[in-house]
């Protein structure tokens, strides 16, 4: 059975020139760049809302926002395997961030109503940035970027270059992460738990599970640096290929 | 075949250290060996990044070929490399080319990533033929190791179409591979057989359609069991056609792709129903670290475990290398080392079954019937099975049981056992 389909012109890979779709794009990223959104939606709703209530809203309608400009692109599935990661990551920062906060009172401000209204901001800032970010990076196709420059001549061949190679890192990342966590569930089935667990080694049990995750998460960051990397060579040199091949071909170039 | 005929270049290598050596010496192209830990790679691509060579004018595949495809799907590869040369090449150019190569236009949109070995490799093929009028010539890293034995000939093809147009054709092999004909001979020693039950019943796997970046449509893959008896005899092999889904089953079997219905379970001597799996790509599995690295991370919280996995690769090391075993990092940060640490962890918890997915890949002849024939040794000695799944003709002297995979209609595949 076929998933529900959103209309093609929904679809922000489907936006066509290059420079609209980055335009869109960005708009609708806008809030996440800048506080004047939020600031003028927190003091509208703050005529008919009492002031906090406003500032509490304002973000989670700014995430929902921008998760339904996602959807259509993304679909269902996709969105909600984003999400997944995003809550997960959104969820491990706040709390390690309250945590923080608890245990080292001197570093930050002693107001607690500000103090959670920016833990909260920053939960629904990566709940929001997560999606966005993987749709932006996506939309854009680096084979036709290419193909597109291997037509171009002049200074802007070369920027144009490194552009698509930069952006093709970013999409990698994308990739890396559905191979490593296939790794992962081979490695531990449980997921959150390991393998094996017989034997802690005289660790008291309140630190166990939180010194496996601060490994397990420290791992993964390296594993995904390192696999991100580790085509770079390649990509670069296809680019170089392309490059030259501009240059052997053209004699009269700019 | 004899290649000289042909004039292809074979150089064949003891390890896969010293061929990623000479590709990196030949092409220019910086290649990181995984297995070295995280150090070593970020000293290497520093290095990489400050260097003063110039790019590579030969069309490459790479020692692993998923490396040399940098973009997501086959439509992207093709169309890019053959826009290189001024085609203006569009889906239909990309899917002549892929039928050329023994490859269905229908993976066109799949990501790259979830393409089997056989397809990876089939893939570079045809990205290579499209790149043939823009490079001065092609250097291939063991170019048919993934190919069943039948697709040999568009490896052929593909040296005719840059000996036509009058370029060089350079393979870079492990000793032992079929290219390198001068040590096929060795035979591998024999294990005594151990009975393992595979209790497989129509599984059927789903994969859901993928709407972003580019449209896939949804498939699924439906096993059917037509043998008389769920016995199977350690170690057995897994055989079939690139595509057919092997290392589908196989994951299928370890638990990490889910079954929609039917199922895929085990049973040997103790009751134990745990299945291990070694991928194609092992080097992943380290989670790019090294392999003392890696056994200290697996059993965190399993100082037992840990020292018998340690006990394991050792004593697998020692087996493999003979008495030519020194404390040289080099061996101990090899991808031999990786994969026989990764076994060692696998077996040191004891599991039904380890399977493992081409476990020649990456090794000479020599090494890889040396780590199999120990795995083996050691794993039965635990009571666990093991399985491989392989294209390599040599297994099939060494194994006890063959399951073959054979697709019947295009979303379902036979499983046929035969005692060897």
């Amino acid at each position: 059975m076929r998933a529900f389909e959103f209309p093609a012109f929904l679809k922000l890979q489907n936006l066509r020139p290059w420079w609209l779709k980055m335009a869109v794009l960005v708009l609708i990223g806008y809030p996440l760049f800048s506080n004047r959104p939020a600031a003028f939606i927190a003091s509208a709703m703050g005529q008919c809302l009492p002031e906090t209530l406003g500032a509490l809203l304002v973000w989670p309608l700014i995430t929902f926002f921008i998760w339904a400009c996602c959807l259509p692109s993304l679909g269902t599935a996709k969105l909600l395997d984003y999400l997944a990661a995003a809550y997960a990551m959104a969820v491990t920062t706040t709390l390690s961030g309250a945590a923080l906060r608890g245990l080292l009172p001197a570093i930050f401000l002693s107001d607690p109503v500000a103090d959670n209204l920016r833990l909260m901001r920053v939960y629904f800032n990566i709940l929001a940035v997560f999606p966005y970010s993987l749709t932006f990076v996506n939309s854009f196709s680096v084979s036709d970027l290419m193909a597109r420059l291997t037509k171009t001549r002049g200074k802007f061949r070369g920027a144009g270059l490194h552009l698509a190679l930069a952006l093709r890192i970013c999409q990698h990342v994308g990739e890396v992460i559905p191979k490593l966590l296939l790794v992962w569930r081979e490695e531990n089935p449980e997921l959150l738990l390991p393998r094996c667990r017989d034997d802690w080694q005289g660790i008291s049990p309140l630190a166990r599970w939180p010194m496996w995750v601060v490994l397990s998460i420290s791992q993964w960051i390296f594993a995904c640096i390192i696999l991100t990397f580790e085509p770079i060579p390649v990509m670069v040199n296809e680019i170089e290929q392309i490059d030259e091949s501009g240059d052997s071909d053209d004699p009269d170039k700019v | 075949m004899n290649y000289a005929e042909k004039k292809i270049n074979v150089f064949a290598f003891d390890t896969y250290e010293e061929l990623v050596d000479h590709f990196v010496q030949a092409t220019g192209i910086f290649f990181p060996k995984m297995a070295a830990g995280r150090s070593e790679f970020f000293r290497a691509f520093s290095q990489w990044l400050n260097r003063s060579t110039q790019s590579s004018s030969r069309a490459v595949i790479t020692p692993d070929p998923a490396q040399g495809l940098a973009l997501p799907n086959a439509l992207q590869i093709l169309t890019s490399a053959l826009n290189q040369s001024r085609k203006n090449a569009g889906t239909a150019e990309a899917s002549e080319l892929l039928e050329k190569y023994g490859l269905t236009p229908k993976i066109l949109t799949q990501p790259v990533n979830t393409l089997s070995g056989g397809e990876l490799l089939l893939l570079n093929f045809a990205k290579a033929e499209a790149q043939c009028s823009q490079v001065k010539g092609l250097a291939a890293c063991n170019p048919v190791f993934w190919l069943n034995p039948a697709r040999h000939k568009f490896w052929l093809n593909l040296c005719d179409s840059y000996k036509a147009a009058d370029k060089n054709v350079e393979a870079l092999v492990l000793r032992g591979d079929h290219l390198d004909s001068s040590s096929r001979s060795d035979k591998f020693p024999s294990v005594d057989a151990l009975s393992v039950n595979l209790l497989i019943d129509s599984p059927l796997v789903n994969f859901p359609e993928i709407q972003f970046p580019v449209f896939h449509a949804a498939s699924k893959l439906l096993y059917s069991w037509v043998s008389e008896t769920d016995e199977v005899f350690s170690p057995f092999l897994i055989t079939g056609d690139n595509g057919v889904g092997k290392s589908i089953f196989a994951r299928l079997l370890a638990g990490i792709l889910p079954i929609g219905s039917g199922r895929a379970v085990i049973m040997n001597p103790g009751d134990k129903c745990t299945v291990r799996l070694l991928f194609q790509e092992a080097i992943t599995q380290l989670f790019a670290m090294s392999p003392s690295e890696y056994l200290e991370k697996t059993f965190s919280a399993s100082r037992t475990l840990f020292n018998e996995a340690v006990g394991l690769f050792r004593e697998l090391m020692q087996s493999i290398y003979s008495d030519k075993l020194s404390g040289d990092t080099r061996n101990w940060n090899s991808l031999l080392a990786g994969k026989a640490c990764l076994i060692a962890a696998r077996l040191a918890e004891k599991p039904a079954l380890i399977l493992l997915d081409e476990p020649g890949w990456g090794l000479s002849r020599h090494d890889a019937g040396m780590l199999v024939f120990h795995t083996c040794r050691l794993a039965h000695q635990r009571e666990t099975g093991v399985g491989i799944i392989s294209h390599q003709p040599e297994w099939h002297d060494f194994a006890r049981s063959n399951l073959k995979l054979k697709k019947i209609a295009p979303e379902q595949v036979e499983i046929s056992h035969a005692r060897l």
